[in-house]
């Protein structure tokens, strides 16, 4: 387990392709507790994926964030682990980058609180960790249901089952109140780039062309450097006759790629997308 | 378009399952009945096309199969118009008298409930196939059904389920077929059709939790605030645009459940079949509990003889056949799904696989000790993180609470065997098997606990409809006294 979190850590702080360098050593030695980490980014940065990584008892753990534009705090605190002696704090982000431990304050909470969620291909998997005055939100939302069960007992002198059912409700009607203004945002993302969206927009501008040049010939892609896009090509266009992906057969006529060298004439360019009409064998 | 041919679809499968429901069950005509059928007809139709499409038929043969099946099995339903008129009526009079009893706090629960529905659709209508799973199996599949040159169900053919487009075959094909159905239905292809699926079975979900709370708990600020929390789950709106397969598994387990505390076992083994037919957690990860609960309440039952316990357990068995044909194909080509669920258990009786390389590689390495290294993950990324709320503090909390209730009575108990071999059997997968890595890197932990909660939230609403129901002690003695006498 610590061998597997020591390499997908690794894996973490590997420089991201914007990116100009890898780890950045922001502080060493130092206590964790209270502290969050102040970090100004311009612009471009605002959604970029980064890591912060810390070393505590030789172990190193890291956590992901999605960048803000301008400056903001970011919360290490609900690390199980951020906490007592922290031996180094590091980012994969430049270095010219302003970045500094500070001490925690009700601006600095609110701000951390006020976060928001982003619309990105890991969003069907998990909700990024929120916390509120360096507590979990989840662990706060849960204690707040039960004191307003207690509280709801103890004024209306109702059942205990009913009283624990008010206060676990009212807690989720406040936890959804926060999703639902994440959600506001989202919307707002999504819909300032329609019909594009994040990622995609280079191949969702070439599907439709291509599909019109395919027509019922056979197609197949080939040297399309992001698995992500090639999965979208693959499932927008599954209705028209393709050959095995994954061998040379010599049969299609279309080739769909991200290298315009392949042989063959370019018949459609979209962004870094060709689509290679294959020369007939004679 | 795509909005009217869903709707149609819908109404196509409500009316099949009605009619399947009239014939197999006591169940009287209600809402919960509706959400059933919804769930039923999808599960009638993709299997009847399945079966026709192994036949070499093409999909919209199965469909309009299924058509006629809806209409021939609602013949004495649609005859009697004046009695239809009625029901219309009696059910709109129903929904007024429900909701003109509102509080403020109902109709607040009302408005965020709705903006879960009105959310979905937005996703639906304004962003494109996304998530990766969908791209890799379920869309594509779907699309090439709906196009048909790149499919074919014989085995060895180079379009075999569209492995051409390098697809998984080892998925269940509940999901594809509807898709391309409801495509079909909307008069040609778009990215609606193969995610639409997710809001019809988030109104299921809703529609299940909300009526079967209030017909255990008889309090209608109760059942609202069931809907919030199930809807409410952070996770849970972007599944139900998303195409995925786990949330048809949350709504036929759930519905499987609800209809398993109606002593409707025919339905009940075809429901939970459904969710293994919509993917495979839904036989490895569910089929042991619920059985385990179906067996432990027939053994307990003192009201039913051995003949009759022998019956429904025939019944239960006999509606989950619904799976085997799709089984048995899938055993052709591939390991089957039994193979899959033994393939771990045998790897923990003789060795647990390590990763040895010295870069961990996906799906390669298991835990040397599980309980130090996947329970703390358990506890940082399900207990408390934010992907699933504070529900699973609450089921906790509430599981504690209400035990105590739920052991002295036969389908408490039986629920809470349901329980403890479902959540047994998801920490054995997360940590002895490969599977450990989806935990390590928060993906699939996050569906499977997902596919669970509504069953769970079940779970609780049945203790505590136990609690809330319950006599008082003095009214329970004198009941005791008159039976002795």
């Amino acid at each position: 387990m610590r061998r597997l979190t020591f390499f997908v850590l690794l894996w973490l702080m590997l420089p991201m392709p914007q990116f100009a360098q890898t780890s950045n050593i922001i502080a060493r030695n130092f206590r964790a507790n209270g502290k969050v980490i102040e970090l100004t980014l311009p612009p471009n940065f605002e959604g970029a994926r980064f890591n912060f990584g810390f070393l505590k008892d030789g172990q190193s753990y890291g956590m992901d964030f999605f960048g803000r534009a301008g400056k903001h705090y970011y919360d290490l605190r609900g690390h199980l682990k951020w906490n007592g002696k922290i031996e180094a704090l590091a980012t994969n982000l430049p270095k010219e980058f302003s970045t500094k431990l500070v001490s925690s304050s009700l601006s600095k909470e609110i701000d951390i609180f006020s976060t928001p969620d982003r619309f990105t291909p890991t969003t069907i998997n998990l909700v990024w960790l929120k916390t509120f005055f360096g507590f979990r939100w989840s662990v706060i939302l849960f204690f707040l249901a039960i004191l307003i069960s207690v509280g709801f007992w103890f004024l209306k002198k109702s059942k205990i089952g009913i009283a624990l059912s008010v206060g676990i409700i009212t807690a989720f009607v406040i936890m959804d109140l926060r999703n639902v203004a994440d959600r506001v945002r989202i919307i707002q993302g999504v819909e300032s780039t329609y019909p594009y969206v994040f990622l995609l927009e280079n191949v969702q501008k070439f599907v439709p062309k291509a599909r019109e040049i395919i027509g019922d010939q056979l197609w197949r892609i080939k040297g399309v450097d992001d698995g992500f896009q090639e999965l979208y090509l693959k499932s927008q266009l599954a209705d028209l006759l393709t050959v095995k992906g994954n061998k040379k057969s010599g049969k299609e006529r279309f080739i769909i790629t991200n290298q315009p060298d392949e042989k063959g004439e370019i018949v459609l360019t979209q962004g870094n997308f060709y689509l290679i009409r294959r020369p007939t064998k004679k | 378009m795509s909005i009217l041919g869903f709707i149609f679809h819908s109404i196509i499968n409500a009316l099949l399952g009605w009619g399947i429901l009239n014939r197999i069950s006591k169940l009287k005509g209600n809402f919960e009945k509706l959400f059933l059928a919804l769930l039923l007809g999808m599960l009638a139709e993709t299997t009847v096309c399945f079966l026709l499409m192994w036949l070499g038929l093409s999909h919209k043969i199965g469909l309009v199969v299924a058509f006629a099946l809806a209409v021939g099995l609602n013949f004495q339903f649609f005859k009697n118009f004046k009695k239809l008129k009625e029901n219309a009526e009696q059910a709109i009079a129903k929904s007024k008298a429900f909701s003109s009893k509102f509080k403020w706090y109902d109709w607040l629960l009302v408005v965020l409930i709705f903006e879960k529905f009105t959310f979905t659709l937005w996703q639906l209508i304004r962003i494109p196939v996304y998530h990766s799973d969908t791209m890799k199996h379920w869309a594509t599949q779907a699309h090439a059904i709906f196009g048909g040159v790149n499919w074919s169900m014989e085995i060895g053919a180079v379009n075999f389920m569209a492995i051409n487009l390098k697809v998984p075959i080892d998925y269940p094909l509940n999901l594809p077929i509807w898709a391309a159905n409801n495509a079909f239905l909307s008069g040609g292809w778009s990215d609606f059709s193969p995610r639409v699926s997710g809001l019809f079975f988030l109104i299921v979900i809703a529609g299940i939790i909300g009526s079967t709370f209030w017909r255990l708990t008889k309090n209608r600020s109760l059942a609202l605030g069931s809907v919030l929390i199930i809807t409410a789950l952070p996770l849970q709106v972007w599944h139900a645009a998303s195409g995925y397969g786990d949330i048809g598994v949350e709504a036929f387990l759930v519905a499987a459940l609800a209809v398993f505390l109606r002593k409707e076992w025919v339905v009940a083994g075809l429901l939970l079949a459904g969710a293994g037919w919509c993917k495979n957690d839904g036989i490895a990860i569910y089929f042991a509990g619920f059985a385990a609960m179906f067996f432990s309440y027939q053994l307990f039952e003192k009201r039913f003889s051995v003949k009759e316990k022998m019956k429904n357990a025939g019944a239960f068995l006999l509606g989950y056949a619904i799976i085997f044909p799709w089984l048995f194909f899938q055993s052709r080509y591939h390991e089957t799904a039994f193979e899959k669920m033994l393939s771990p258990l045998t790897k923990l009786f003789s060795f647990v696989e390590k990763n040895e390389a010295p870069v961990p590689k996906l799906m390669q390495v298991t835990p040397p000790e599980p309980v130090r290294d996947s329970l703390p993950l358990f506890y940082d990324y399900v207990l408390t993180g934010s992907s699933h709320g504070m529900f699973w503090l609450v089921f906790l909390l509430g599981f504690a609470g209400l035990l105590w209730f739920l052991l002295k009575d036969n389908f408490g108990r039986s629920l809470v065997i349901f329980t403890l071999v479902t959540l047994a059997v998801i920490y054995y997968v997360f940590s002895y098997t490969p599977a450990y890595e989806y935990l390590v890197i928060q993906t699939t932990i996050h569906r499977t606990m997902l596919q669970f909660s509504a069953a769970a939230l079940l779970v609780l609403g049945y203790g505590l409809g136990l609690v809330l129901n319950r006599k008082p002690v003095a009214v329970q003695k004198i009941k005791k006294v008159k039976k002795r006498n």
